[in-house]
């Protein structure tokens, strides 16, 4: 839990340098992320005057559902902190919660740059919620579970090669979520505040000082957590489940070396490929549907 | 190879055959499709391995040899050759866009496990979960044919049928004797060129293999 909050701009940091070293610049020091955050913490806000009380709400719902969503998820240990709450159903709710109110926030000051951000956001999230949905299913259905902790365990107990034949249309489907959901570069373009492109940036565009901040490092958080799916649920292997010293510092060190792996892959997407045209995009999500219903389909065929 | 891999290897295959096959449509390019369906031959030989490897019909292993190299290596190489001599525009070009079309299939799909689900009669030799792919193939292969404007890719979804029948051979009876087979293969190699020098006859009377101008043919 607190690994993901702490972690979170660490691994923005490593995509981040990544991309910088690939087109010989320096980049940023491992710090800067967190200073970052600590910089807008400190500033004061500008709040224009039209917002409404949900202009002020929704940094933190959307905070806080990011994070209600992170405890849902096993992170080292084999049971999650929330696990008995809720399923990977109420995950996915929790995530498109916060993006609702992102939403919402957006619209809120009537700016143009927001009402365009968020009616880009929903055209794309209405692709990517439902190839989530069909990915957490095909995986229920293999492992007879909706508990995310649920999944990670019973795909841990398969052999390794049933694992990978039979989830790796899934795992296609979730990368490509991963890219879409945390505003990487075919999708989004998180570097940039040009009009054409921005949609995560767009909506966050009239936030400043400690508002911003929880975007910020609520939207880093959602970037890991979907790495954090991607990494346990289709390499399910090396969960602890005890709380004694070894075990823990060993999965601790396959959690970093798994999650340094996932973000390897998104840096390395990110530098190879442009960014597709707004219209274009669907298309790229469509492909995550598609492998997705795919692999529920396939799921249901070996169940006969 | 120890018989437990077996069913997750066929997941496995059966799942990245749809794949291919989908790629076919969604490839923006018609040389792309080309290659989504090598790809897919590809696949189909692997299975067929995988056949002849779990059931032990070792004559099987011939015509998978004959599908690589005839499917994924000629065939591709013709078409690439046609597509250079006829200089068509490289966008593939259908009558509705691609996530419909996607949808379309995703639908015959559904229909192809609905129509095999009935069928208890016929028991396959092998696996059970290749006789729907393989009707969706056949399926799928149909609806290339009368989506796509050019000839070109016209050819290809009746590769693609030939394919699906291929698979549901094997699946069902351990496929057909192997005379048949390298007849059946010979037939295809000789019909693709039939209809490369079909298209160039094309080209020649109407300026482009656009399937909407064989409409001006009609009295």
């Amino acid at each position: 839990m607190v690994l993901i909050l702490g972690a979170a701009p660490a691994v923005s940091w490593f995509i981040k340098k990544m991309k910088a070293i690939s087109q010989n610049r320096v980049g940023p020091r491992f710090l800067q992320v967190y200073f970052d955050l600590i910089k807008l913490f400190r500033k004061g806000m500008v709040i224009s005057d039209t917002a409404s009380w949900i202009f002020h709400a929704a940094p933190y719902v959307f905070f806080a559902g990011t994070i209600a969503a992170a405890l849902m998820v096993p992170v080292i240990w084999k049971g999650a902190l929330f696990g008995f709450m809720g399923d990977a159903i109420l995950f996915v709710y929790l995530i498109a919660l916060g993006r609702f109110f992102l939403v919402l926030a957006a619209l809120d000051t009537g700016t143009a740059f927001g009402g365009m951000g968020s009616s880009r956001e929903m055209f794309l999230s209405s692709l990517a919620e439902p190839a989530l949905l069909l990915s957490f299913f095909s995986l229920a259905f293999h492992t007879k579970t909706l508990s995310l902790a649920g999944m990670m365990s019973g795909l841990a107990m398969d052999p390794p090669h049933r694992v990978i034949f039979f989830t790796s249309l899934a795992f296609g489907a979730v990368l490509i979520l991963t890219i879409a959901e945390s505003g990487r570069i075919p999708v989004d373009n998180p570097a940039t505040h040009l009009e054409l492109t921005m949609v995560h940036e767009a909506m966050i565009l009239e936030y400043s000082g400690k508002y911003l901040a929880l975007m910020e490092w609520g939207h880093q958080i959602k970037q890991l957590l979907f790495l954090t799916l991607l990494a346990n649920l289709f390499f399910p292997w090396g969960m602890t489940g005890t709380f004694s010293v070894t075990p823990v510092f060993f999965s601790l060190a396959l959690y970093v070396g798994k999650i340094a792996a996932g973000a390897l892959v998104i840096g390395w997407i990110e530098i190879h490929f442009a960014k597709l045209r707004l219209f274009r995009a669907p298309d790229f999500l469509a492909i995550a549907f598609v492998l997705a219903l795919l692999s529920f389909l396939g799921q249901l065929m070996v169940g006969r | 190879m120890s018989q437990e891999w077996i069913p997750s290897l066929v997941h496995f295959f059966g799942m990245l055959l749809l794949v291919a096959s989908f790629g076919m449509i969604a490839a923006p390019q018609i040389m792309a499709s080309v290659r989504a369906y090598a790809i897919h031959s590809f696949l189909l030989a692997m299975i067929t391995v995988l056949v002849a490897l779990a059931g032990h019909v070792e004559h099987l292993l011939i015509s998978a040899g004959l599908t690589v190299v005839l499917k994924t290596i000629v065939i591709p190489r013709v078409f690439s050759r046609m597509i250079h001599r006829l200089g068509v525009r490289r966008e593939v070009e259908s009558y509705v866009n691609v996530p419909f079309l996607l949808l379309i299939s995703i639908f015959l799909l559904f229909v192809s496990f609905y129509v095999t689900s009935g069928l208890r009669g016929l028991e396959p030799v092998f696996s059970r979960e290749f006789v729907p792919i393989a009707i969706f193939t056949v399926f799928f292969g149909m609806l290339v044919m009368i989506s796509v404007k050019k000839a070109m890719t016209q050819v290809l979804g009746l590769l693609l049928i030939e394919n699906g029948l291929f698979l549901l051979g094997i699946t069902m009876t351990f496929g057909m004797p192997l005379l048949v087979e390298l007849g059946i293969s010979f037939d295809i190699l000789v019909a693709v060129f039939i209809m490369g020098i079909f298209m160039l006859k094309i080209r020649g009377a109407f300026e482009g293999i656009d399937m909407d101008d064989l409409t001006g043919l009609k009295g």
